[in-house]
């Protein structure tokens, strides 16, 4: 809003009445070329999240032809209330972090690493990072189901070739263990998308700004914080904003890898996705599963919210 | 509806008399499933053992399997948890086909899952992993990693059903058999089940039209269908008894046997049980502790009408 005239901030009417024809005829073209979307997702995305609300206010299973009684809050409660919705909130939040993090800063390092060293073959580098990317994300799923496998697993054979012959972990069955095994799954996968962006965006830096540092004799280290990070903020904020969201919502990867008792074991991976699937698909509980979607929105939107906000305060000045 | 399916009646007396009310047909059955613990007739041989007659004979043959390096007892428990079909049987064994604390008495009467019979399976369960007679990767694992420990002979026994006798008459030939499991103190119960019915609900809008349907599919040509490509026992491996061990199934013999749980457990149960087998394997929860949160999910779910409040008249 701030980068509006203030006039047309205040007063619209007004603002269209003194205008040019030239700028309303532009006015007029930007309206024609938004309304197609702001009415698709209307209806795919805005009647969909205010229908949900309203349904999670309601006793609906979900396949019943009568809407059921409305019950105020209570199915927030029913819903809530229990081992497996406090499990997958804290795992939600968990997720989120990791997301946020792990894979953009993983992804970050490599880029720079690869872009900014003498590391040859570049080419070669920059498709290695980017193999993860081209599996979907249920197939990565699958295939670390087998690198997971306690006896058969690769991860394993690794850890007992290094001489940890006693040393057996669970990967999928401790609930201690799983959900970072499952947070592998994904940071692997998800460090492919961070590294191309960030890869593209380091190549796009000034060159002469590296030189000028190597100049005056800033270390490896110093070159990447004082002229990379900066000089990739913003394409940085996209890439957590992105990260976060998918953070939040893993679901494929839980439900490949927990299938038929998602989010086990014994709910150690249960995520707020796979509770919303679990009601609304397996337990005919419509409302519930509109009360967790709800929940969730809420989660996302608030942490999304905090994120920028602390993104925007901590911005250079100039 | 009429009662007009030459096949059913010839082939599936069993599920048919489970399938009718009243006598009408209500629900078509679409498949036919037994668990219990599959073993090669050559290995138990070679142990010098037969099918166990008791607890006790059950967990030493158990333990001369672990003694010569193979895997007592494996299946898997991500994804669906075969755990539970461990635990059908062994609750079957102990709490008998009716009485307190029977399968019966908890789905269709007052019993609870907090009772000692439940409670009792669930906790023989554990005393197997924690011996290391279940396969110790059984947390991690799924049944099809299961199913390939046993063809390829690194498990003795493996806890599977109906829907992998094709696969071990194709591996096996002839080799090959099924045991039900003995909890401690009780005798062999098969647990069995029509699942995956086709049913006319009592909110039906046209039940003439579904009762006309569920007609359809057992004469004639949708007969026909079921039997060349259905999953149920009148597939022509089942219905022509290609496979003899199929000749043992109580639907065969028309032995008495308990119920498949899991085909009566809405959602919230069913999550709380099979999720809850593997938290006590972990360590998390005790048994009790998981007969209780079942039972707290089996009553949510009554309360929900997942579960019709009075089930007396569905036995």
């Amino acid at each position: 809003m701030s980068a509006l005239p203030a006039k047309l901030r205040l007063r619209p009417l007004d603002a269209w009445r003194s205008a040019s024809a030239k700028t309303r005829e532009q006015w007029l073209l930007a309206a024609a070329l938004v309304t197609p979307a702001l009415i698709l997702m209307g209806v795919i995305v805005f009647y969909p999240t205010f229908q949900t609300v309203g349904l999670s206010f309601y006793k609906w299973d979900g396949i019943s032809p009568d809407m059921g009684d409305f019950v105020g809050l209570k199915t927030y409660a029913r819903a809530t209330d229990n081992y497996p919705f406090s499990q997958a909130i804290k795992n939600s939040i968990l997720w989120g972090v990791v997301g946020l993090f792990v894979p953009t800063t993983i992804g970050l390092v490599a880029a720079a690493l690869v872009e900014n060293t003498n590391l040859r073959p570049k080419a070669l580098f920059r498709f290695a990072f980017f193999v993860p990317y081209f599996f979907s994300m249920a197939v990565a799923a699958a295939l670390f189901a087998r690198v997971y496998d306690p006896s058969y697993g690769m991860l394993n054979q690794v850890i007992h070739a290094l001489g940890f012959t006693d040393v057996k972990p669970q990967w999928l069955g401790d609930g201690n263990i799983a959900i970072y095994a499952a947070m592998g799954v994904f940071v692997w996968h998800e460090t492919a998308f961070c590294y191309i962006v960030f890869s593209a965006a380091i190549q796009q830096i000034d060159r002469s700004l590296y030189d000028a540092a190597k100049v005056d004799g800033a270390s490896e280290i110093q070159v990447f914080r004082f002229i990379t990070i900066p000089s990739v903020r913003d394409v940085a904020t996209f890439v957590m904003t992105i990260m976060l969201i998918v953070g939040l919502t893993p679901f494929a990867v839980v439900f490949l890898l927990t299938t038929l008792s998602l989010g086990g074991p014994y709910y150690a991976t249960e995520i707020l996705p796979t509770l919303i699937f679990k009601k609304a698909r397996q337990g005919y509980n419509a409302s519930e599963a509109a009360a967790l979607g709800v929940i969730l929105l809420i989660l996302v939107i608030g942490i999304l919210s905090a994120f920028l906000w602390f993104r925007e305060r901590t911005a250079p000045k100039d | 509806m009429r009662r007009g399916s030459d096949f059913v009646l010839q082939r599936l007396a069993a599920a048919l008399r489970r399938s009718s009310r009243g006598g009408q047909l209500w629900t078509l059955p679409l498949y036919y499933e037994i668990c219990g613990a599959s073993y090669r007739k050559s290995v138990l041989e070679s142990f010098d053992v037969g099918e166990p007659q008791s607890w006790e004979e059950f967990v030493a043959m158990l333990e001369k399997f672990k003694a010569a390096g193979l895997i007592p007892l494996t299946t898997g428990h991500r994804a669906f948890s075969q755990i539970q079909m461990i635990h059908y049987q062994l609750w079957a064994s102990i709490g008998g086909l009716s009485g307190p604390g029977s399968i019966t008495d908890v789905i269709f009467g007052d019993g609870s899952f907090t009772d000692t019979p439940s409670v009792e399976a669930a906790q023989a369960i554990l005393d197997l992993y924690k011996n290391g007679l279940l396969d110790t990767d059984v947390l991690s694992i799924t049944q099809d990693d299961g199913n390939e420990r046993f063809v390829s002979g690194a498990a003795a026994l493996n806890v599977t059903g109906t829907w992998f006798y094709s696969e071990m008459q194709r591996q096996f030939d002839d080799d090959w058999d099924m045991l039900t499991m003995h909890g401690p103190g009780g005798g062999p119960i098969w647990c069995t089940g029509e699942t995956e019915a086709m049913v006319i609900p009592a909110a039906a809008q046209d039940p003439d039209a579904a009762a006309l349907f569920l007609d359809f599919c057992v004469k004639g040509t949708g007969a026909q269908i079921l039997l060349e490509r259905g999953n149920l026992l009148a597939t022509k491996a089942f219905g022509e008894l290609a496979i003899p061990q199929i000749q043992r199934l109580p639907i065969i013999t028309g032995e008495e046997s308990s119920l498949l749980i899991f085909g009566w457990l809405p959602q919230n149960s069913q999550d709380a049980y099979q999720q809850g087998l593997g938290g006590i394997l972990s360590g998390i929860i005790t048994p009790e502790q998981w007969g209780q949160s079942v039972q707290d999910a089996w009553e949510q779910d009554i309360e929900d009408g997942q579960v019709p409040e009075d089930r007396s008249d569905l036995l």
